[in-house]
């Protein structure tokens, strides 16, 4: 109820808000002969009336492509209406993914290329209130085979004369995962339920950091309902190298290819500071997450992020980013049934051929850049640009050794007062 | 893994030995650029979210990956 009332308060300061929007857009009177000294009267006065109201929207689209034959374009428009003043603000955003697989995957599970649109759309309020602020948000992403809902919320307080910021957030969600073509009776559910704690300081005159703790509760249906592991007769599986092509891994396995399984309970923990430093005309960025589950998984992610304003209208530089990952407990790369009395096999209880789930090194490098078209402080137009290089390698896994692709996205900024 | 844990979070908090910053010095505080949001675009956050087994650290709310 608090969160209807939130959003309800928040259109109808949106709505009352309107008025001096449309009083200022309104034409001049008929007949009416100002020279220059009463245009430049009327110009000085639009300023002084400008309305708080700001009224954002963007446009991208971005592109995806990989060495393992997955393609991805998603164009996106978002758009905002916010007060600073009042300090409040309503944004949307709508994203589509079009995407075009014919990955190892799809060919060793014997399936022929695949082509998928998933739709996201997501909504969210912030609201201040002296010290204290409140963000809520809800999104929804749906694709053939698959449902995602969320909603979730944020709390900040402003304390220390703003120095400090502690925060807390909460969030839920709940996925519907099927098959294309299969009945929705028939498919998993999995929700999850996150809580986010952290604070945000104020370093020195230059520099702020933050520091957060997530827990992430997930229960329910956690495995991929496409993938088929391969199964080898118990001593096969050292044979098998990393990388492993789909010829040979069907040349040493067993005829039974059971379905991923995974524990339908996962604990994920993650510890996560940043901060920025700013110098005369550039800034530093750097965030740092270390994370553990509850199935083993340990990884470290670095992202550093140096950004320069080379010319008036122009801010660009370079993008790094470095994530390492052990993989599960019980991750294999080459699972192995077992000879049981009577001397049938049983299949491992826990498989799974998802290689994000074993040990991995990502190195991602690009460089990025935005160009003001506007000069208007208070109604920015902007192009940005940006172009990644990211490129994987899995230490322990079949069919793949490592990744390459390439993204790249761009923007376009426009606002109105 | 967990000595650098420590480490991170130790050289975090000692960081926070900070200063107090009137809001009049607060001038390059307040650039663009000195947002602690995410700041990855949506579409790089995904591409993340589905090649990395790791989560958290981040903000915002929205709908799921749908990456099966």
């Amino acid at each position: 109820m608090q969160l209807t009332g939130r959003v309800l308060t928040a259109a109808a300061l949106i709505l009352s808000a309107l008025g001096p929007v449309t009083v200022l857009g309104a034409a001049k009177p008929a007949g009416d002969n100002n020279d220059d000294e009463d245009e430049e009267d009327a110009q000085d006065l639009a300023r002084l009336r400008r309305s708080p109201i700001a009224v954002r929207a963007s446009t991208a689209v971005s592109a995806y492509s990989d060495s393992d034959s997955v393609h991805v374009v998603s164009p996106t428009i978002s758009g905002a209406v916010a007060d600073d003043v009042a300090g409040w603000s309503v944004n949307g955003r709508y994203l589509v993914d079009a995407v075009s697989a014919a990955s190892v995957d799809v060919v060793s599970a014997a399936s022929g290329h695949w082509f998928e649109i998933r739709h996201v759309g997501s909504l969210a309020a912030d609201v201040k209130t002296g010290p204290v602020g409140l963000m809520v948000g809800g999104g929804v992403s749906r694709e053939p085979d698959y449902l995602s809902l969320g909603v979730g919320g944020t709390v900040s307080v402003e304390l220390l004369d703003k120095n400090l910021t502690p925060f807390i957030g909460l969030s839920y969600g709940h996925d519907d995962v099927g098959r294309t073509g299969m009945a929705k009776a028939f498919w998993q559910t999995m929700q999850k339920v996150g809580l986010q704690l952290g604070a945000t300081f104020v370093v020195n005159r230059s520099t702020i950091a933050s520091i957060s703790g997530d827990l992430i509760l997930e229960r329910g249906y956690l495995a991929k309902p496409y993938r088929y592991v391969p199964l080898f007769a118990p001593g096969v599986g050292a044979s098998v190298p990393p990388g492993a092509s789909v010829e040979l891994v069907n040349q040493l396995r067993i005829d039974q290819r059971p379905a991923d399984a995974l524990p339908d309970a996962r604990d994920r923990f993650a510890i996560s500071g940043r901060i920025a430093h700013r110098l005369d005309s550039s800034t530093i960025r750097l965030d740092q997450r270390l994370y553990r589950d509850s199935w083993g998984l340990t990884a470290s992610t670095t992202d550093a992020r140096y950004t320069v304003d080379a010319a008036r209208r122009l801010a660009l530089g370079p993008h790094v980013r470095l994530h390492v990952q052990h993989g599960i407990d019980f991750w294999q790369r080459a699972y192995e049934a077992t000879l049981v009395a009577g001397g049938t096999l049983a299949i491992p209880r826990y498989r799974t051929g998802d290689r994000e789930l074993g040990p991995l090194k990502t190195v991602t490098a690009g460089a990025g850049a935005r160009f003001l078209l506007s000069t208007d402080l208070h109604a920015p137009w902007a192009l940005t640009m940006q172009l990644e290089g990211i490129y994987t390698a899995f230490e322990d896994a079949l069919y793949l050794k490592s990744r390459r692709a390439l993204f790249a996205n761009l923007l376009l900024d426009v606002a109105f007062e | 893994m967990t000595k650098r844990l420590f480490l991170a979070v130790g050289l975090l908090l000692s960081a926070v030995g900070c200063v107090h910053v009137p809001p009049y010095q607060r001038g390059r505080l307040a650039h663009p650029t000195m947002l602690l949001t995410d700041a990855a675009t949506p579409g790089e956050a995904h591409i993340y979210a589905i090649q990395e087994g790791a989560v958290g650290g981040g903000s915002g709310v929205e709908g799921g990956c749908g990456c099966n």
